[in-house]
């Protein structure tokens, strides 16, 4: 139709796409009984109100996860939907009960950040097979489930190695700060890091301890690791917490100048400190995102009747990397 | 008053109060809490019970003997993550991996009574260290191996039975604990060992003059406490599928809380497995319930302190009436044997 109207005049170019229109419109119209044919009648259709939400977090002593855990039932609220945050302090049997409990309530769905990738595999399986679908918040696990939600890890481990790399021109001693070893989270941001360290021979970690995503532990384990240390170059803290915590340990040790500390997450404190020029860079993502996306996912799962034992999918958000050059064009969280 | 057999009647008193207390408890729940009374949270809790109870088992004796082993957590862990290594990263079959995780917390159990028996270190003492230094070894043991989410899991099908699977319905971790408890129950109550054991803890002086080996006896209750400890640890990495680090953590406070609140004392010389079975109950009835009516963490954390404050002021109300009577009397300090009082060996521990 295209080809043909170039040849004729303008007027026929206007005609022809009023008949093309309208033919269009036509088949709309003649298509449209049948879409309506397939779709249940309106009363049938299924609802997101008063749906109730079982969310089981891995602390709420962590302020990102704070945040989520709020904006997890803020977002719920708007869908209709009742949620109930449980903290599941770090503990597997804890996280553990709160899911059976869940479950034996019956909720339409669960939302869990799991403490451990391994250890909840089990309450997940269980909560599948009763028909409840599972959505993991940032923290995945082995078993497989109905969706995943969260920062693309193994994405933010390159990035961190690659923007620490950048920094230090390719050579220099690193310290790796963990988090909660079993957790998805510091598997594969640690799993990405040390692959991509491979690729600069000059970067050396010389130190690796758990400090369990706290900024107090990040603190006291930099503190130490400091007095064993005589030349750090950089700090990997796995989250943002760590990194924090670990970059006060060197300015209380007056070595804050010649060490680089790059986190992941991409919370308010890091973000301000880049600013300010206390830490050096993040691997971060808008994190709001995250309890946006996970009940929005929850209200399709819903609607489309889906009830466990599926894999809806699994959605990883991209990170990018802050550091002074960019922090002021990024997304500032709430917290 | 005066006579054991009458204070043997208070305590039973006692005991069945708290039964009727756990009663009360779970009739409120099945009103109250959605889905407490339904099969699946059932066996959720008997599942609970048989991990926290395999422990306690163990703990009563060391208590009873008038110890105390606040290394039952680190013990656990270390089970844990020692069967997650052998049974995930190494691919030990179970029948190598569970005797070998079982024989390492044994012989943790029983360098604690070394400790405490033959080097004369206060129990509180040893097992405090216990605690820290067990977990710093468990630690260093921890997988670091794991490089992606989905190969973190022990997926032995016959290891996975002890902590997942069933037998007529029944939990199989569920089995394990009545065999632990009934073989504790049977050592208390029908060896020459459980009659030692109530003298140890109720008047070493006294026993140590009618020529029982106190420290044996001593050095076995933290054996036992280790080899308990260490076979909860592999049932819950059964259940679980990993060694979980965190598992361990605060552990020692529900099994010393379940043995208190079941009766034993403190101060040694006097609890019953019976008396622990309930009280660990009760301490995962009330956790569950709790859970289901979506109470938040700091009041759970509340209510159990209230409840353990509780059962241990009323045990302190049954002990200062046991002291007066000693007092009254001036006799020998008989009342904590009481509980061997019909057995024949009696008059033996008797100064």
């Amino acid at each position: 139709m295209e080809q043909s109207s170039q040849s004729f005049g303008r007027r026929d170019l206007l005609r022809g796409l009023t008949i093309g229109g309208a033919a269009l419109a036509l088949t709309v119209r003649n298509e449209s009984p049948i879409t309506s044919a397939q779709a249940a009648p309106r009363s049938d259709f299924a609802k997101t109100q008063g749906l109730k939400v079982g969310a089981v977090l891995e602390t709420l002593s962590h302020p990102l996860i704070k945040v989520w855990g709020d904006y997890l039932a803020i977002e719920g609220k708007g869908f209709g939907m009742q949620v109930s945050v449980q903290d599941g302090e770090r503990n597997v049997q804890k996280q553990t009960s709160q899911m059976e409990a869940f479950i034996t309530q019956k909720v339409n769905f669960i939302v869990l950040q799991a403490t451990d990738a391994a250890g909840l595999s089990p309450a997940v399986r269980k909560a599948e097979e009763a028909g409840i679908p599972v959505i993991t918040l940032n923290q995945n696990v082995a078993q497989v489930h109905t969706g995943f939600v969260g920062m693309g890890h193994r994405a933010m481990g390159v990035q961190v190695a690659d923007g620490i790399a950048a920094q230090l021109g390719g050579k220099g001693n690193i310290v790796l700060l963990q988090g909660v070893e079993a957790t998805g989270a510091n598997i594969e941001r640690v799993a990405g890091f040390r692959d991509e360290l491979k690729k600069y021979p000059g970067l050396k970690i010389v130190a690796d301890q758990s400090a369990a995503f706290d900024r107090k532990k990040g603190h006291d384990v930099f503190e130490t690791i400091l007095k064993g240390q005589p030349k750090v170059d950089a700090v990997f803290g796995v989250n943002d917490e760590m990194a924090i915590g670990a970059a006060q340990a060197s300015v209380e040790a007056g070595r804050r100048a010649g060490i680089k500390f790059w986190g992941a997450d991409g919370e308010l404190d890091m973000l301000k400190g880049i600013m300010a020029g206390t830490v050096d860079g993040v691997s971060a993502i808008d994190v709001l995102l995250i309890p946006r996306t996970v009940m929005f996912l929850g209200a399709w799962l819903m609607t489309a009747r889906v009830s466990g034992n599926s894999l809806a999918g699994q959605i990883e958000i991209p990170p990018y990397a802050v550091t002074k050059a960019n922090v002021d064009k990024v997304a500032m969280p709430p917290a | 008053m005066l006579h054991p057999r009458v204070t043997g009647a208070f305590r039973a008193l006692r005991s069945y109060g708290l039964l009727a207390a756990l009663i009360a408890m779970g009739l409120g729940l099945a009103v109250t809490a959605p889905g407490f009374a339904s099969v699946g949270n059932g066996a959720d809790m008997l599942r609970d019970l048989a991990i926290l109870g395999i422990m306690a088992v163990g703990e009563t004796l060391v208590i009873i003997g008038g110890g105390i082993d606040l290394s039952v957590g680190s013990i656990l862990m270390l089970a844990g993550i020692l069967s997650d290594n052998l049974v995930r990263g190494l691919h030990f079959g179970p029948f190598v991996a569970v005797p070998l995780v079982l024989a390492a917390s044994t012989l943790v159990g029983l360098i604690n009574g070394l400790l405490v028996a033959r080097a004369r270190i206060p129990a509180f003492i040893v097992t405090l260290a216990g605690l820290y230094a067990i977990r710093g070894v468990a630690l260093s043991l921890y997988r670091h191996d794991v490089t992606s989410v989905a190969d973190a899991l022990i997926s032995d099908p016959t290891f996975l039975l002890l902590g997942q699977g069933d037998v007529l319905r029944v939990p199989i971790n569920v089995l394990i604990f009545l065999l632990v408890l009934g073989a504790g129950h049977g050592l208390l109550r029908r060896t020459r060992f459980g009659l030692h054991l109530y003298a140890v803890g109720g008047n070493e002086l006294a026993t140590r003059l009618s020529g029982i080996d106190v420290e044996r006896v001593r050095l076995a209750t933290f054996t036992m406490s280790g080899f308990c400890a260490g076979l909860s640890g592999v049932v819950l990495a059964s259940r679980l599928q990993t060694g979980a680090p965190e598992a361990g953590l605060g552990a020692e406070f529900d099994v010393i809380g379940a043995v208190v609140i079941g009766g034993a004392s403190l101060l040694g010389g006097r609890g019953t497995l019976v008396g622990t079975l309930v009280g660990a109950a009760f301490i995962i009835v009330l956790g569950k319930g709790q859970s289901l009516l979506g109470v938040p963490a700091n009041y759970q954390s509340f209510a159990r302190g209230v409840v353990i404050l509780l059962a241990v002021v009323l045990d302190g109300l049954a002990q200062r009436r046991r002291l007066i009577s000693r007092v009254i009397t001036r006799g020998p300090r008989t009342g904590s044997v009481s509980p061997a009082a019909s057995y024949p060996g009696e008059a033996r521990i008797r100064p």
